[in-house]
């Protein structure tokens, strides 16, 4: 009779155990899962109030390349502030992805909605058409303009 | 037995229960941040489409005090427009509203709501111009809606 009581006892003890250690993965898995969910969603809401549009005038003969400099001004015409950074911009240029690329803000401080930054791309360009694409946090212009 | 299956039982629950308190207002927020972005979106889409506007007059006036670009741009659409989020280029150069001289908005020289039907009018002094005659003009709506043209005289 003792026997059976010691039996029930670890029994009991081992189902103790066996449920806490699945609780505690249940509940790691499920903060991790939170985590995931919130940053998945702040990024998907981020791209969605992202939107920019170069606004340079391809019909100008200024525009857009001189020695050996393309500039292009982009303004910002979604609803959330982006960052003036270089990094934060891709640029493909005729098909190929362009690292020296400066940025400045030509209407403020900040590149808020509403306002431009000009996009100055080193990159030596033979006479011909010629095509721009930039990419911000998942939106896209292309631009197309002749030298 | 029981009781061991009662106690188990009993730890998992709150533990599923805990979990569902943190994914169940996540959820939410999720859905809720989402939902006010999309509707930003869709506002900003419909101002965009019923914005509009026509550059009725992009001249080059010489005179004996100052050579000019004068430029008049009329409101053809149903949003109002903001004036600081109005941009000029000239020649492909950009002018920000304190290079623009001589403003008047429907008349009104000291607002800065451009109301549908109304004209925007400004002038660039020759100093600021880096093309002279200018020959292009392009204006763009803060929705990115734009008008170009050439400069007459």
């Amino acid at each position: 009779m003792a026997s059976v009581s010691v039996s029930h006892t670890i029994i009991f003890i081992a189902s103790i155990i066996v449920a806490a250690s699945v609780a505690g993965v249940l509940t790691t898995e499920v903060d991790r899962l939170n985590h995931a969910v919130t940053q998945s969603a702040l990024d998907t809401s981020e791209k969605i109030q992202t939107d920019i549009q170069v606004i340079s005038d391809g019909g100008s003969d200024n525009c857009c390349y001189d020695s050996g400099v393309i500039t292009v001004l982009v303004k910002n015409t979604g609803s959330r502030l982006l960052p003036a950074n270089a990094d934060f911009i891709d640029v493909i240029v005729d098909g190929s992805i362009e690292t020296d690329v400066s940025v400045s803000v030509v209407d403020g401080d900040l590149w808020a909605p509403g306002d431009v930054l000009r996009v100055e791309i080193t990159r030596s360009l033979d006479s011909g058409d010629h095509r721009v694409k930039l990419i911000v946090d998942g939106d896209d212009e292309v631009f197309e303009f002749r030298t | 037995m029981g009781f061991s299956i009662s106690g188990s039982f009993a730890i998992i629950a709150f533990a599923a229960f805990v979990a569902a308190g943190v994914l169940v207002p996540t959820a939410i927020n999720t859905v809720d941040d989402i939902s006010r972005a999309q509707q930003t979106a869709e506002d900003n889409r419909l101002l965009e489409q019923n914005t509009e506007i026509n550059i009725t007059r992009a001249e080059w006036s010489t005179s004996l005090l100052d050579d000019q670009v004068i430029i008049e741009v009329e409101n053809t659409g149903s949003t109002t427009l903001d004036l600081n989020e109005t941009d000029v280029l000239v020649d492909n150069s950009y002018y920000g509203r304190d290079d623009r001289s001589s403003e008047t908005v429907g008349g009104n020289s000291d607002s800065g709501l451009w109301r549908p039907g109304e004209t925007y009018s400004f002038v660039i002094l020759r100093a600021l111009l880096d093309q002279i005659p200018p020959e292009r003009v392009k204006i763009i709506t803060e929705f990115g809606v734009a008008d170009s043209g050439n400069v007459q005289g």
